[in-house]
């Protein structure tokens, strides 16, 4: 018997989980029995330890301040990501990286680049074929054009012609 | 302050005010808790800001089957023993056991003049000798006031398991005070 009590007593007496009549019969049984009420003393003396002890302290006001600071640098973090997240996606939708897409692209700028060249081309030999016209007009005496260019400025050709 | 489904509403969708709040309506316990368990000040404020960060981050998954306090002791005593078990292993690596046990008054924080009465100082050196398992139930019973079936929700153990984790820490103690 003494064995059971002594169980319930380093349990459910000492915390008050048992039923009114429970706890009368364990009473009863400790008035008979001093090795049974010298362990509830034990006991008893043991809980006011605790509540002489009690709660400890106040939580330092550095705490909060460290819970704060790291949830506002989290904050911080996820506007940054969310920012960036953005202008990726809109990378992403310009620069899709498809074989399909690379094929076209490099056709359109091989097809640019022989347009662009045949185009420079033809403009060289454009005014190539002009400068020739102006070197010949210059040099033609008959000067059509009606510069006198090449007139010495003396008499002896008047002379002449 | 009163923890109401509001308050835990606005701290969820990241009032900070709300949040504020919520942190000094709970963070007595969770400190007390925490140093209870680890028995440095260091440790147990460390272990306070982790477990309000894992509120901060788990309160939009909160989903009220169970009282938001019983969550928080849940989050406070697994992230107090996991702290406790480093810090002890850290310890081995430096101190012998009984190096550890004479160092204790030597706690340095705040709560110091607090912790340094006798009663105090005699209880840690005994809780010292428990497994932080068996120190939690013990804690969240004679300090926190937890009724049998709050430690069944908060530690998430069976009832008969609170029950022998109990006598048997009481036992322990009776044992370590040399009054069995």
């Amino acid at each position: 018997l003494c064995r059971k009590i002594q169980e319930l007593l380093k349990a459910d007496y000492l915390d008050g989980e048992l039923s009114q009549i429970e706890q009368g019969q364990i009473r009863e049984h400790l008035g008979c029995c001093p090795g049974c009420r010298k362990l509830q003393e034990e006991l008893e003396s043991q809980r006011l330890l605790f509540k002489q002890a009690g709660r400890v302290s106040e939580v330092p006001a550095r705490v909060w301040q460290k819970i704060r600071d790291t949830i506002i640098s989290i904050r911080l973090n996820e506007e940054s990501r969310a920012r960036g997240g953005i202008l990726e996606r809109l990378r992403d939708s310009l620069w899709q990286p498809r074989p399909a897409f690379a094929v076209v692209s490099v056709f359109a700028v091989l097809i640019l680049a022989v347009v662009l060249t045949g185009t420079f081309i033809r403009r060289e030999q454009s005014l190539s074929s002009e400068n020739e016209v102006q070197i010949l007009a210059a040099y033609s005496l008959s000067s059509d054009n009606g510069d006198l260019i090449y007139d010495l400025g003396t008499n002896v050709e008047e002379y002449f012609l | 302050v009163e923890i109401t489904q509001e308050l835990l509403k606005r701290s969820s969708l990241g009032d900070m005010l709300a949040f504020e709040e919520l942190y000094k309506a709970t963070s007595g316990f969770v400190y007390n808790v925490a140093l209870n368990i680890t028995r440095n000040c260091a440790d147990a404020e460390e272990v306070t800001q982790d477990v309000f960060m894992k509120v901060y981050r788990n309160l939009k998954k909160f989903q009220f089957r169970s009282a938001f306090k019983t969550w928080v002791y849940r989050i406070t005593v697994n992230t107090a023993i996991n702290r406790y078990r480093r810090a002890k292993k850290e310890e081995q690596g430096r101190l012998d056991y009984d190096g550890v046990i004479a160092s204790f008054p030597a706690v340095n924080c705040a709560a110091e003049s607090a912790i340094k009465s006798d009663n105090k100082e005699v209880l840690n050196k005994l809780l010292d000798k428990l497994i932080p398992e068996y120190k939690a139930c013990l804690i969240l019973r004679e300090i926190e006031g937890l009724s049998y079936q709050e430690i069944v929700a908060a530690l998430r153990i069976p009832l008969n398991t609170v029950r022998s984790r109990l006598r048997r820490a009481r036992e322990a103690l009776l044992a370590a005070a040399g009054k069995v």
